[in-house]
Formats: structure tokens, C-alpha cells, sequence
């Protein structure tokens, strides 16, 4: 499973997006943890290059977790960052507490922003942005749905 | 092939949900907020927002993932959220129609209730709601 969270409202989902991606992951039998990470990072990396470049602590509050760890350091700046790196800790945590230890969730991997304006920055279609888009996760997924199944694939094969 | 707001602003505008570029009452537009002295306070606004090929259904036939946001803006909170839901329920699982020269297989809505957004400078309330159409 692939899911995404901004902040603590989840739009996990995204809905038919994931639903078909996931419907695709599934398919690849041979799918292992390290392809669903290699995935997950990707689809960040991707989704970090969209977030407008006028959002730079929004564009640091990305991470990416899975059942046995996680990709989540970051690095805020300005007068915001100590209540920004607090509040990336905790949404990391509570995501982590989530799929750790269930073996529902063993190969889940969750990407998110923690800003708690994520949400608002990713819906808001009004705003004019030099350099980034709204919709900068979405896009992230839709746009690389190609490279995120070969990136699973590939690991696949890599194990076998 | 129509970019997927501008046949969603011809379903709205058919439903009733507003008039297109109205100088008073509900007012639609596509890819656009309008603000200024001529605008009325209460917009419906359809955006495209992501596109992308679908499934091959058959050859030279193949499927557009087109998604799209339906955002409405009113000074009153309760309007505002009523024209969202109004919007909705005419859109949310509309299947096998025509429109223009595409076949619409479906829309469905991406996600639950509306989202409230922040209120604007002007203190107007704002909701959004996602949806997705599968067209051919």
C-alpha cells in the first residue's frame, strides 16, 4: 500500500489515484519492502521538486516511512522551525505508530508533508506560484506512476 | 477534445448550479477566479488540475484519467457549502454520457466531504471538492 498523509488530515486516497496504483503494485507478485522504499523516495524526491519554491519549509517537512523505518529528517529554517520541527515529529510518529508492527501494513510505505499547511498549499488552485504547483503530491504519483511500478519491478527482479 | 473543466462547467451550468461568467448570483468560471467590481462574491470555479492516458480499452481507443477540482466561494458559510454539495450530487457518479466529443464513462468524487479552505482577504468562505473522469 501506498498512502499519503499531509499533516493530520490524511487524504489517503488521493482516492482513485492510489486505488489504481496500488491495483498495479499488487500485481507484481514478487514485490519486496526495498522496492515499495525505492518507490516511496521516489515519489518524495518527485513530489519535493513540485512543492511551489516559495514554500521552503513546506518543501523540508517531507518524509517518507515505512513499517521498519523511515526517511524523515529535515531541516526547517526561519522563525517557524522549532514549532515546525516539532510538529514534523509528531505527525512522523503518529504515521509511524500506525503501521508499525501490523502485518497488514508490512509493506506499506507512507509518503507525506507535515507542514500543517500542506493541505491548503496542495488544494489551493487559485494561487500563482513562480516555480511549483498546487496539487505538487498528486502530481508526484499520477506523473510517475510509470517509474513507480519499475522501480518495484526492478527491485523485484534485483532479489531474484 | 475539450479540456475536462470546460465540459464540467456545461453540466454545472445545465444543472442549474449557476450562469457562466454571471455578473450576479451564482457565477461560473473555468481555470479562473474572478475578483473585482463587477464579480459577485459567490463563484463556482472549475479547474483542471491533472491528466493523464488510462487504461487501453481498445485500439486507438484509449481512456483520459482526467481530473479536475470544483471550488465555490460565498460570503455566506452555509451557501457556500450548500452550492459545493449542490455541485456534487450533480456530478458524482454521472456515467455513460456524451459530452462534446468525448464519451464520459464516469465521475465520481476523490475524496469525502468538501474541504473548507482558508477564508479569503475578503473574509469569503471557500470549499473545494476533487473528482475524476474517465473519458474517451
Amino acid at each position: 500500500m501506498l498512502a499519503m498523509t499531509t499533516s493530520a488530515i490524511r487524504v489517503e486516497g488521493l482516492d482513485d489515484v492510489l486505488e489504481d496504483l496500488n491495483k498495479d503494485i499488487a500485481g507484481i507478485k514478487t514485490r519486496t519492502r526495498k522496492g515499495m522504499i525505492t518507490a516511496g523516495l521516489l515519489i518524495q524526491r518527485k513530489a519535493q521538486l513540485n512543492v511551489p519554491v516559495d514554500f521552503g519549509n513546506l518543501r523540508a517537512s517531507a518524509f517518507t516511512i515505512w513499517s521498519q523505518g523511515g526517511s524523515v529528517a529535515a531541516q526547517f529554517e526561519g522563525e517557524d522551525s522549532a514549532s515546525m520541527s516539532m510538529e514534523h515529529a509528531r505527525v512522523v510518529k503518529n504515521e509511524m505508530l500506525g503501521i508499525k508492527g501490523n502485518a497488514l501494513f508490512d509493506l506499506a510505505v507512507i509518503v507525506g508533508f507535515s507542514a500543517a499547511y500542506a493541505l491548503y498549499v496542495h488544494e489551493d488552485m487559485t494561487a500563482k506560484h513562480n516555480v511549483g504547483t498546487s496539487k505538487f503530491l498528486e502530481k508526484a504519483f499520477v506523473e510517475n506512476k510509470e517509474a513507480i511500478l519499475f522501480a518495484i519491478q526492478n527491485e523485484a527482479w534485483k532479489d531474484n | 477534445m475539450n479540456p475536462v473543466a470546460i465540459d464540467i462547467k456545461d453540466i454545472l451550468v445545465e444543472a442549474g448550479a449557476g450562469v457562466f461568467a454571471a455578473k450576479n448570483g451564482w457565477s461560473i468560471h473555468v481555470d479562473n477566479e474572478p475578483d473585482g467590481d463587477n464579480v459577485p462574491d459567490t463563484v463556482v470555479s472549475i479547474w483542471n488540475t491533472i491528466s493523464s492516458e488510462g487504461k487501453v480499452i481498445g485500439v486507438n481507443n484509449p481512456t483520459f484519467d482526467s481530473y479536475f477540482q470544483v471550488r465555490v466561494r460565498g460570503l455566506d458559510y452555509l451557501k457556500a457549502y450548500e452550492k459545493v454539495r449542490e455541485c456534487r450530487t450533480a456530478l458524482d457518479r454521472k456515467t455513460n454520457f456524451r459530452k462534446g466529443d468525448m464519451f464520459y464513462a464516469g465521475i465520481s468524487t476523490q475524496d469525502g466531504e468538501p474541504l473548507p479552505l482558508p477564508q479569503d482577504k475578503k473574509g469569503r468562505f471557500i470549499f473545494v471538492q476533487n473528482f475524476k473522469a474517465v473519458r474517451q
